[in-house]
């Protein structure tokens, strides 16, 4: 599992401390191509809304075998009639202290044709900080053993953490 | 005893070259030791610790080969990646907090509380890190740090925090934490997110530079 530059840059931004000014401003490329200013840290007074939003846990297939890089910023080649998945369609699978794992499993429905996926893409919503408007940004970027699927099959995409 | 060759770097000067190089001893000893954390794509916490004179390294140290992230972290990134609305972390007293992911009112990132981030702090405990730690064992200074920077070609977060030492003492223990707000009514605490036992321990003396490297290995 290849961890981008979009998921590295916000985690690296957790650890900056946050007390003057907007917080700390990162420019993180969108599914749609377009770089955003985006903040880890809310705006003092800014009581009513968080920088992240709900529809945070989707994934994606797709049918490319490029090679990933961490500058990877949507999906290589996705399915046309295979959309995100929502956030109703994944479990949290939580945190396993014991085994210092943590799991969460997505569901897509097809609606096409068969298929082969050769790639999966986790992504996340943060809003940018000028129109406060959700965006996604993909998280890690993963090419596969070739899994054929039928026309109409659900599919299940379980994305596991190791710390 | 672990990490003996660091000692090799007592006299260099501390600059960034110098912690790439005992991360790197670090790697070809952890992946030795612990090939499945390789194998497997861990995330993987490390701390350097060195105190210095005019740059010059007078000790040296480094988190132990079976160090783990805490709990407290495990179950923020299940949060931080899954959408979860609220997650409970135990602060550095010991107390069960919920803390907001996203959404409207008090959210973990949220500084109407006051300053957020991170902070380090080191200690002369020597009880081993586990998963549960909390705290410190034995707490001595804390580090200001609040400084994050990403190396997309390395796949690794740069954490580093120093001081200038006003007592003399042993450094065992460090440990990294979160600053964040937790809710219903907002409050800043300080959350545990790597403890670390030190080997060799680095000895303190008064008037030293005291040097923090925490990286974390994205892999």
């Amino acid at each position: 599992m290849v961890a981008l530059d979009n998921l590295g840059l916000l985690l690296a931004g957790i650890f900056r401390n946050a007390s003057t000014g907007n917080g700390q401003v990162f420019n993180l490329k969108a599914t749609n191509g377009a770089v955003y200013s985006t903040r880890i840290y809310a705006t003092q007074g800014d009581t009513n809304r968080s920088n992240f939003d709900g529809a945070l846990r989707q994934v994606q297939i797709g049918k490319s075998s490029t090679p990933v890089t961490r500058q990877d910023f949507k999906i290589g080649d996705p399915f046309p009639d295979s959309p995100e998945s929502s956030l109703n369609n994944c479990i949290d699978g939580g945190y396993n202290s014991g085994l210092g794992k943590i799991s969460q499993t997505c569901l897509i429905s097809t609606t096409g044709g068969a298929g082969t996926i050769t790639e999966v893409i986790k992504a996340f919503r943060i809003r940018d900080q000028f129109t406060q408007s959700g965006r996604t940004l993909i998280m890690f970027r993963d090419l596969i053993t070739p899994e054929n699927f039928i026309a109409g099959e659900s599919i299940n995409v379980e994305y596991e953490v190791l710390i | 005893m672990e990490n003996q060759i660091l000692l090799e770097k007592v006299g260099n000067t501390k600059n960034k070259k110098l912690i790439d190089d005992c991360y790197k001893i670090y790697k070809e000893k952890l992946f030795k030791q612990y090939p499945e954390y390789f194998e497997t794509n861990h995330s993987k916490m490390v701390s350097l610790v060195t105190t210095t004179e005019n740059f010059e390294i007078k000790s040296i140290g480094m988190s132990c080969l079976n160090d783990l992230l805490t709990d407290n972290w495990g179950k923020f990134l299940n949060g931080f990646m899954g959408g979860i609305t609220s997650v409970n972390l135990k602060i550095i007293s010991g107390l069960d907090k919920d803390f907001l992911m996203w959404g409207s009112g008090s959210t973990w990132n949220n500084r109407q509380a006051g300053a957020v981030g991170s902070l380090i702090q080191v200690g002369s405990g020597t009880v081993t890190a586990t998963r549960q730690d909390f705290a410190l064992a034995n707490f001595v200074a804390s580090l200001s740090s609040g400084v994050g920077g990403w190396n997309s070609g390395l796949g690794k977060i740069d954490i580093p925090a120093n001081a200038i030492a006003t007592s003399s003492f042993t450094i065992s223990e460090t440990g990294l934490f979160g600053v964040w707000v937790h809710s219903p009514a907002p409050a800043v605490d300080n959350v545990l997110l790597s403890r670390d036992n030190i080997s060799p321990v680095v000895n303190v003396i008064s008037a030293q530079s005291i040097n923090v490297d925490y990286q974390m290995l994205l892999n």
